[in-house]
């Protein structure tokens, strides 16, 4: 049976994304799609799979990250889906340990890429704030009466 | 002075790869052969492998073959300059292990 929980994680927040579709795949409840705050989970064998997410440098549809997914996928993974940049991957326990990165430096070069995505949301969100500060502020000076 | 990148020591990931791409093998077979010639002790995950592949096609240590009919996956191969890297690396291994081996003897006498 397949149900959509909604949830809301921060790009920051990708381990703790991670951990809770684990605690998630180790009661039954396993993730085969994703969309944005949307997550689908279908009931089955409490941990069967274990699952793992990356931001990856470009979309999920260019040529490079299409390489990219095939080689994970070749190693006994599957593609479970994709939001933004953002790849998900689930493999099954009975194929053995599953890690997308293993040594300190391609571990430290995702979070690069992550607090990079971080630091563009947070320059965004706050042109966003000052903009609407300023809107609001440029509303207050020529609203009627004042 | 220029220092030739071949004098670099290499981490356990590449040094262990280069070894194993002595016979054309895909993804999936090097992290296999790896965790066996290790017995076990290193694991490369899937996008650590992925990445440091990349990387080494780059610097022409390994090349990608040709893909045959039959199959998609990818199959990668030690090139000249790659083994030259690997006994190169091999001899400044030994050197490590026999100063290592003299002075901690000596230091037991």
């Amino acid at each position: 049976m397949k149900f959509t929980v909604h949830k809301v994680f921060f790009a920051w927040d990708f381990e703790k994304e991670e951990k809770w579709l684990n605690e998630m795949a180790a009661k039954g409840m396993h993730l085969t799609d994703v969309g944005f705050c949307r997550y689908v989970f279908e009931e089955g064998t409490p941990g069967e799979y274990q699952y793992h997410l990356e931001w990856l440098p470009q979309l999920p549809t260019h040529p490079e990250s299409l390489a990219y997914i095939r080689f994970i996928e070749e190693t006994g993974a599957e593609h479970v889906g994709s939001l933004k940049k953002w790849v998900y991957f689930r493999k099954r326990m009975t194929e053995g340990a599953f890690d997308l990165f293993s040594d300190l430096d391609s571990r430290i070069s995702h979070f690069r890429r992550v607090a990079r995505l971080t630091g563009t949301l947070l320059v965004l969100g706050s042109a966003y704030f000052i903009a609407l500060l300023l809107h609001l502020f440029s509303l207050g000076r020529h609203a009627p009466g004042c | 002075m220029t220092q030739s990148l071949e004098n670099i020591a290499l981490t356990e990931a590449v040094y262990y790869i280069l070894l194993t791409l002595h016979q054309p093998l895909h993804g999936y077979g090097i992290m296999q052969e790896i965790e066996q010639l290790s017995e076990g002790r290193v694991r490369l995950a899937a996008g650590t492998l992925y990445g440091a592949l990349s990387t080494l096609v780059e610097k022409g240590w390994i090349k990608a073959l040709p893909g045959q009919k039959h199959s998609r996956k990818k199959e990668y191969m030690i090139t000249p300059v790659g083994r030259r890297v690997v006994a190169n690396e091999l001899e400044r291994l030994r050197e490590l292990v026999a100063n290592g081996e003299s002075i901690i003897e000596e230091a037991a006498r």
